[in-house]
């Protein structure tokens, strides 16, 4: 049979030459791209929270509610809630403000200008499992450029075992 | 002196885009984290970090070879795949009305504030759809082309 190639005609070989080719380079592309991931990580942490006991650069750091309660008690730090406006109606910290991640690009020009870029940032979420305050923290610092922004370690709940037990310590 | 075609000028420009893409996201994997974290994609806390961690290095790969114009057919298609997803994942959250920073390129890399109007409306979701929607079209036109002129005996 001219012009075929075990059954094919050419066009349709070349065809099946090339899609053959093309995923073949693209498996190994992403073969390639798995094990710079698997290196890199190696190299470097996985992202997520930052360690207590200090931060790698370009992190917020990480700071426990006694460290920073004065500064919001005087006003000098601004508590903000990265939950979500529903789980800031059911509890917050007192004083807090509610800034949820998800509105975060819509409304941080209205946050910027009333606090500047200056201003210390408390972020915190419900708990130390929810990603809310690490990642709002990081688009604060990272994205929208305020100097100083830490994130609360353990959250609103740590908050609250903290004040739970100051209700109960003997004075 | 070498002159570089249309065609090859466009497949170098699609890597440069993918490189740039990646060495940002390379910087600052946690911004890249809390970017993917707001275009509420439902993916979970596991998923969103293998994300975090193999796609830069598949924009890398794919951008290099682009760039280089060498294995230029796969290249093409992970590069069309990448430009698809980020169409989608973009074209979502401008359905659902959510006004975010892409995170696609970081224009502070080319010495521009990213709190600048520019750079505001380049992150924006609506730019990034129209982006990736352009950049994975002209993949799909360059992978037509690299079949039409593909020779099986040329290649191993």
């Amino acid at each position: 049979m001219g012009g075929s190639t075990i059954g094919l005609t050419e066009p349709q070989a070349m065809t099946g030459s090339f899609a053959s080719t093309v995923l073949r380079e693209a498996a190994g592309i992403v073969l390639a791209a798995l094990a710079m991931a698997w290196i890199h990580t190696a190299v470097n942490p996985v992202p997520g929270h930052a360690s207590a006991g200090g931060a790698p650069s370009g992190q917020p750091r990480l700071v426990d509610w006694r460290e920073i309660e004065g500064l919001v008690a005087s006003g000098a730090a601004v508590l903000v809630d990265a939950d979500t406006a529903t789980l800031f109606a059911t509890g917050h910290i007192p004083g807090a403000e509610s800034l949820p991640l998800s509105e975060l690009p819509r409304r941080e020009p209205a946050f910027r200008a009333r606090h500047g870029l200056s201003a210390t940032l408390i972020v915190y979420c419900a708990d130390p499992s929810c990603p809310a305050a690490h990642a709002e923290a990081l688009a604060l610092s990272g994205t929208y450029g305020f100097r100083d922004v830490r994130e609360l370690a353990g959250g609103h709940a740590a908050w609250r075992a903290e004040a739970a037990a100051g209700e109960e310590a003997p004075r | 002196v070498r002159t570089l075609s249309l065609p090859s000028a466009l497949q170098c420009a699609a890597g440069l885009v993918l490189l740039w893409g990646a060495l940002g996201k390379l910087l600052a994997p946690q911004v890249f984290l809390a970017d993917l974290i707001t275009y509420r994609l439902g993916l979970p806390d596991g998923a969103l970090r293998l994300v975090v961690l193999v796609l830069p290095w598949l924009e890398a790969a794919s951008g290099l070879l682009l760039l280089v114009r060498r294995h230029a057919p796969g290249a093409l298609l992970v590069a069309g795949a990448l430009f698809v997803i980020f169409a989608v994942a973009t074209g979502q959250a401008v359905l659902r009305g959510l006004d975010l920073s892409c995170g696609c390129l970081d224009v502070s890399l080319l010495g521009m504030r990213s709190d600048s109007a520019f750079a505001r409306l380049f992150d924006s979701a609506p730019m990034a759809f129209v982006r990736a929607a352009v950049l994975g079209s002209l993949c799909a036109f360059l992978l037509t082309r690299e079949k039409r002129g593909f020779h099986p005996d040329t290649r191993g």
